[in-house]
């Protein structure tokens, strides 16, 4: 190999591998560029869904607070108290006069109708009494699943949301790696152009 | 072109400014938005929608608070109190007039029953009291199920304008009145004991008509 041959493969290899490194410069670049918009707009949807998770979070956390112990104990006390005064409310009232015959009957026998109705209007109100407290359970639950149904609706909005939000990220982030893609320059393809021809001169001269 | 400026009302002005078809500055036209900003514009409007839709509902159905249901055990109560009162009332009378028949009705027997009676109606209005209750709370039930109904609904449309007129809609129609059946009669088996001596004492044909002219068994005597 003769002197005039070493010189055109040394600059034509040194142009082929400073285009190769160009080449891959420029794709490396691109390629991060791409993953950053890519990146970003996750960010910005993830960002955006963080504050709707908040939002249902804080449902969620009023709802749980509703069904602590001390809470559901104060509901059912008030729902077992509505029903009580329901019931009560609609009791009828002791008035032994109103009897047929209360007029001319004897003190004995009025005295025997008081104590009789008497009697038996304690006997409802205790009745009165524990079917308020039993239908007081019912009640609760029933509240609590209305509670439940009014925080699944906000969250389940939310969740609409959160979905829907998810399902155009996909095409968001499509649309931002169509704007940041850069084709490559050339100049690297055009180094190792001419590193071959170099090379392809040393070698018909050599 | 011979058919003149295609931007109908709208003009230059002499300093070459924009205006409107009332010579006021035209305002500036919003620089076009990139497709990704449409679509995400379009859903966080689409999520304003469905916020404002649920507004709407929450607001229609607001009225279906704890005086709207107090107000229903009262009309509930109203509707079943005044038959309970006048069965009792009549039951009343009826008892009386068993224990009349009987020669009882001024004496401890008669006390007893009445307080039985008494205990019988007070045990009815217990009842209704009770079931006043426990029809608030189905309604109150419906109530949450519409509201339900209407959220998601509000979530499929994204439409405010047609949220709110379902709401309207079903929340008028949740207060039409269901039809609830008036009471039997309630005291029937209390009184049947007396009701029955008197149809048997009423029926009872007696003892068969005797001649206080007739001394002996036989057939006939000839008076002559």
């Amino acid at each position: 190999m003769c002197f005039e041959s070493i010189i055109p493969l040394a600059i034509g290899t040194a142009l082929s591998v400073g285009g190769g490194l160009l080449n891959k410069n420029e794709n490396d670049t691109n390629a991060a560029n791409i993953a950053t918009a890519r990146n970003d707009v996750l960010a910005s949807q993830l960002g955006k869904n963080n504050v709707i998770a908040n939002e249902s979070r804080g449902v969620f956390n009023d709802r749980l607070a509703q069904v602590q112990p001390a809470a559901t104990g104060q509901l059912q006390t008030d729902v077992t108290g509505q029903r009580a005064n329901s019931i009560n409310s609609n009791m009828p009232t002791i008035n032994a006069s109103t009897f047929p015959g209360a007029a001319d009957s004897s003190s004995l026998v009025k005295s025997s109708v008081a104590k009789a109705i008497g009697d038996a209007l304690a006997t409802s109100q205790q009745r009165a009494t524990a079917h308020a407290k039993l239908g007081g359970f019912g009640d609760t639950f029933q509240r609590m699943g209305l509670q439940d149904t009014d925080a699944s609706n906000k969250i389940g909005t939310s969740i609409g949301f959160a979905q829907a939000n998810n399902a155009l990220t996909p095409s968001l982030q499509d649309f931002a790696e169509q704007e940041t893609y850069k084709p490559n320059s050339g100049i690297g393809g055009l180094f190792q152009g001419i590193g071959n021809a170099f090379g392809s001169y040393a070698g018909a001269h050599g | 072109m011979c058919f003149g400026n295609s931007n109908y009302g709208q003009g230059q002005a002499k300093n070459g400014a924009q205006v409107d078809q009332y010579g006021n500055p035209a305002s500036p036209a919003p620089a076009p938005q990139t497709i990704p900003q449409q679509i995400t514009s379009q859903e966080d409007a689409r999520q304003a929608s469905v916020r404002a839709g649920n507004s709407s509902i929450e607001s229609a159905f607001s009225k279906f608070n704890d005086p709207y249901f107090a107000d229903f055990e009262k009309s509930f109560k109203d509707y079943y109190n005044p038959q309970i009162d006048t069965q009792y009332n009549d039951a009343q009378g009826t008892l009386e007039a068993g224990l009349a028949r009987k020669g009882v009705d001024r004496s401890s027997i008669a006390a007893t029953q009445f307080g039985r009676l008494f205990g019988q109606y007070s045990d009815q209005r217990e009842q209704i009291g009770d079931q006043a209750a426990s029809a608030a709370g189905e309604l109150r039930g419906k109530v949450a199920n519409e509201k339900s109904s209407l959220y998601a609904l509000n979530s499929a449309s994204a439409n405010p304008a047609q949220a709110n007129t379902e709401a309207l809609a079903r929340s008028t129609a949740l207060v039409t009145p269901p039809a609830y059946t008036p009471l039997g009669s309630v005291f029937a088996n209390f009184l049947s004991p007396y009701t029955a001596y008197s149809q048997a004492y009423s029926n009872n044909a007696g003892a068969g008509y005797k001649s206080p002219y007739q001394k002996n068994n036989n057939s006939g005597a000839v008076v002559q």
